[in-house]
């Protein structure tokens, strides 16, 4: 989950978000490279008291200064590729689970077995204890079986929402009369937050979302309790 | 002007890159027109004959999957 004073990623809990991890600290190395080498020029520009009185064309340093940069976003561009196809992946599902943005909380529904739905409420600050997490903690939390494929169908109610696990590598907007489809596999157990992430009115920021990834044998009997209610 | 000519390339060397980007642009841009034009299941170029989707039934639209073979697996459309 996000704490405070954290500049990176969350740590990943799904194959596809170490990957996009593993993209991210690529690139960022790369643009760190440049960023200070164009620092350290103008730096030297900066404290030098040389003046070239006949600078004029310089076709070997254009040539050159055109290649290595076409060649530096050739190094971005190919991983990237790489990933896009790897996150459009379909992989069979174990089971599928919707999920509907309301304004202002998020219902789930797991209509594999039994027909599950319920709400899921932001615990307001008044009812949180000391050891909650402050407009984090939910009252009724998604749960998944770990190490299993979940599809998602993500929709909303009223306006436009946005389903995210930042763990998971998952972002999706829910637009109301449109159902989006997202799959994904958590690595471990374990709590994963995340919050809505587009605008949708008065009380945007209070509606979190947080998955409780399971054993499977636990999951079962989660779902048989839920059933009963 | 200074670089139209393969004179005035040859001493003026940075334009090359520019030759090569620009080229490749023009080159993609054509091909994908054309791609468009002859691969397109919404193109027909048959001015005869019963138009049908069926030569579309096994094209693979994706570019790369690393997973799933695509052309092993049915194709879910309706036979008519």
């Amino acid at each position: 989950m996000a704490t405070w004073k954290s500049l990176l990623l969350q740590d990943s809990a799904s194959p596809l978000m170490e990957q996009l991890s593993f993209f991210h600290d690529h690139t960022l190395l790369i643009l760190v490279i440049i960023t200070i080498l164009v620092g350290q020029m103008m730096m030297g520009l900066f404290f030098n008291k040389y003046t070239h009185r006949y600078l004029l064309e310089g076709q070997l340093i254009e040539l050159i200064w055109t290649i290595l940069p076409a060649i530096t976003l050739i190094f971005i561009a190919l991983p990237s590729l790489r990933l896009i196809y790897i996150l459009d992946e379909t992989i069979n599902p174990l089971i599928s689970i919707k999920t509907i943005g309301h304004q202002w909380y998020w219902s789930y529904e797991y209509s594999d077995f039994k027909n599950i739905e319920f709400d899921s409420y932001l615990i307001p600050q008044t009812d949180m204890k000391n050891s909650s997490f402050r407009l984090l903690d939910v009252d009724n939390r998604m749960t998944i079986p770990y190490l299993s494929q979940v599809r998602m169908l993500i929709s909303a109610a009223d306006v436009i929402h946005s389903w995210t696990i930042p763990s998971l590598g998952v972002k999706v907007d829910a637009t109301p009369g449109r159902l989006n489809q997202v799959s994904f596999t958590s690595n471990r157990t374990g709590l994963m937050f995340g919050q809505c992430s587009e605008i949708c009115g008065a009380n945007h920021s209070f509606m979190p979302i947080v998955v409780e990834s399971i054993s499977p044998k636990y999951f079962i009997k989660w779902i048989s309790t839920m059933i009963e209610i | 002007m200074q670089g139209m000519s393969l004179q005035s390339l040859k001493k003026h060397r940075a334009l090359i890159p520019l030759y090569v980007c620009v080229g490749l642009g023009c080159l993609g841009a054509v091909g994908y027109t054309a791609r468009l034009a002859l691969r397109n299941p919404d193109v027909q170029w048959n001015r005869k004959g019963e138009i049908s989707n069926e030569e579309f039934r096994t094209k693979q639209y994706k570019f790369y999957s690393p997973n799933i073979d695509y052309s092993k697996v049915e194709n879910p459309a309706p036979k008519y």
